[in-house]
């Protein structure tokens, strides 16, 4: 999947997270939020995604009906009539010149953003390292005898540090709590406070969160909807750890927290008396989610946790079955393998099956889909045939869609439209090599196999245009097909 | 108020004053197993101190002199350096996005009164 698709469909999630967020924040648990934007992350940093029964792009497949199939193939002719080759030969050199420029802008200036926002955050990181390396031991062993009361599996060291307002924890592995210079070790109320907060980070590997989440800015700087993540993700692990904090201690214990927390504020306040009182910042909506804080109802819990797996699996299953185009295509079921009985199959990146062996390579469309659109080509004569499916309902609409994309209709009967069209193909070492593009599209009460289609129309276009080159090459790589393809479909 | 240090560069002085004269490696060595720096954070903190004019440092052997005296030095208030970590480093750029910023003393009234006000509606 391309960092564009990762991005989108991250942000898509991400809204339905805000969405969800604004909507249940006092209903549901803290800690639903921040496991909601794990996913979020995984599905910003994780290319892969993984194959699940339900997806969004199979659900909606599914509700269009496929009553006309448009049968699309490019097809390489062998031996190119010259007339072919020269219209090919005027567009190429412009298409050539001008698809470079387009595409390596872009990756340049997004290496270039990431670069410069992962220097940001990797020299802060670092500068902050750098100063906590000059901690003290901890003065008071009040702070190593809590931690030995709760012990973890990976060792945490109390150090103390000059010029912090406020005990952090740096280190993921060898976690350090870093408490203030000046604190309080008499008040062991508030001490106890603190260190519980940090405990709570160190258990949940937030550090390693919060790494994770500034690595997804860095990569999708462009996207505005992850600057939201990360902003909100910050916030709601600090609010989900106080609500651990609190499920800890007890919700009596919320008022006297609360107070801890805003008299650590109190000790880094600026005494600036014109400022707004008013306005509403982070430590006031820590204070209010605290004050909020219930026991967690055995309702809210089944609730988050159903609301997790759903998301969970609708949009990180999002990617299984899409194709690289726009179009839906049902995602790869079993293909009937024995029908053509010439090779494994092999799916596709558009979602379409591929049978090749002997020379002759067969296209299936995935399961789901009526099963009268075999084409296929010869690899001996180095074809190549690419088909998409799109469920459209009207062939009229289809063939008007197609004739405004630039392609002639070549002929129309009740049960079948021929469009055609001639493509220059660019390949990353930069040759071209000229193709026709048709497209077949017919009514599924015909049951015709596209081969058999691809014949019929090669014989009509025979009788009504005789001893054209391009017909002449076009028949000559019917007849080829011709006997595998009644094979095939008889076998 | 001659000379002003913090705590972690006083250590670096306490072995100059105790032990006299010694060699960065030597602070290192006492340092790590006194308080557990490594070297690097040991001899950053000597730089320190020579910028301060605490610290004289003679070439042969890297060999560390104390300029002033025990009684001269005074820790340096740390109210003045709350918040220096932060400040000093690149967060800071974030401190704003994150709404890591500095409360007036109004605001924290304002939350004050929040929790004060809870407590009386619940009970």
């Amino acid at each position: 999947m391309s960092l564009p698709q990762m991005s989108l469909s991250g942000a898509a999630m991400i809204l339905v997270i805000v969405v969800v967020r604004a909507l249940a924040m006092d209903r549901l648990p803290k800690g639903t939020f921040v496991a909601l934007w794990y996913v979020a992350l995984a599905r910003l940093l994780l290319p892969l995604s993984i194959p699940a029964p339900v997806s969004l792009w199979s659900l909606a497949a599914e509700r269009v009906p496929p009553l006309e199939t448009a049968v699309r193939t490019v097809t390489e002719l062998p031996a190119g009539p010259v007339h072919l080759l020269d219209r090919a030969g005027e567009a190429a050199p412009q298409t050539a010149q001008a698809a470079p420029a387009a595409i390596s802008v872009l990756p340049i200036v997004w290496t270039l953003g990431a670069l410069v926002l992962g220097a940001i955050f990797l020299s802060s990181w670092l500068a902050c390292r750098w100063e906590f390396q000059t901690s003290l031991p901890a003065e008071d062993g009040f702070a190593a005898r809590w931690l030995r009361e709760h012990p973890l599996r990976r060792r945490v060291e109390v150090r103390q540090l000059t010029g912090l307002a406020t005990p952090l924890t740096c280190g993921v592995l060898r976690p350090v709590i870093l408490m203030p210079k000046d604190t309080d070790w008499g008040n062991r109320r508030q001490v106890e406070y603190m260190l519980c907060h940090e405990y709570v980070h160190i258990r949940r590997f937030d550090a390693l969160g919060k790494g994770l989440a500034a690595a997804a800015l860095c990569v999708h700087w462009f996207n505005p909807l992850v600057w939201a993540m990360y902003i909100l993700f910050n916030r709601d692990v600090e609010l989900a750890c106080d609500e651990q904090v609190l499920r800890r201690l007890g919700a009596g214990e919320r008022r006297d927290y609360a107070l801890a927390l805003i008299r650590m504020e109190e000790r880094r306040a600026a005494p600036a008396p014109f400022a707004s009182h008013f306005s509403k910042n982070t430590t006031e909506e820590r204070i209010v989610s605290i004050m909020k804080y219930k026991k967690a109802s055995v309702l809210s819990v089944i609730l988050a946790v159903a609301l997790i797996v759903c998301m969970t699996t609708v949009f990180v299953s999002a990617q299984a079955g899409r194709p690289a185009g726009d179009a839906p295509v049902p995602p790869i079921g079993d293909v009937e393998s024995t029908v053509l009985d010439c090779g494994q199959p092999v799916s596709d990146e558009n979602g379409l099956i591929r049978v090749s062996g002997d020379g002759f390579c067969y296209y299936r469309p995935a399961q789901g889909w009526q099963g009268d659109s075999v084409a296929f080509g010869s690899t001996t004569t180095n074809s190549e045939i690419l088909i998409q499916l799109e469920p459209l309902s009207d062939r009229a609409s289809l063939v008007d869609m197609y004739q405004r994309l630039g392609m002639t209709k070549v002929f129309e009967t009740d049960g079948l439209a021929v469009m055609a069209q001639t493509e220059v193909l660019h390949f990353m070492d930069g040759s071209t090599e000229t193709c026709r593009d048709e497209v077949y599209i017919h009514g599924q009460d015909g049951k015709q196999g596209a081969g058999t289609v691809q014949l019929h129309w090669i014989e009509e276009s025979l009788s009504a245009n005789p001893g054209t080159d391009e017909v002449a090459a076009m028949r000559a790589m019917a007849e080829s097909f011709t006997l595998t393809e009644t094979q095939a479909v008889r076998g | 108020m001659e000379h002003s240090l913090v705590d972690s560069e006083i250590k670096v002085m306490n072995v100059l004053w105790r032990e006299g004269d010694a060699t960065a490696k030597h602070i290192s060595d006492v340092l790590k197993a006194e308080v557990g720096w490594n070297m690097n954070t040991t001899y950053t903190l000597i730089k320190r101190c020579i910028g301060k004019g605490a610290i004289q440092r003679t070439e042969p052997g890297f060999l560390c002199h104390a300029l002033v005296p025990k009684e001269e030095v005074q820790e340096a208030e740390t109210n003045e350096l709350i918040d220096k970590v932060y400040d000093g480093s690149a967060a800071n750029l974030f401190a704003a996005l994150l709404g890591r910023k500095t409360l007036t003393a109004g605001q924290i009234e304002r939350l004050k009164r929040i929790v004060d006000d809870w407590e009386e509606a619940e009970e």
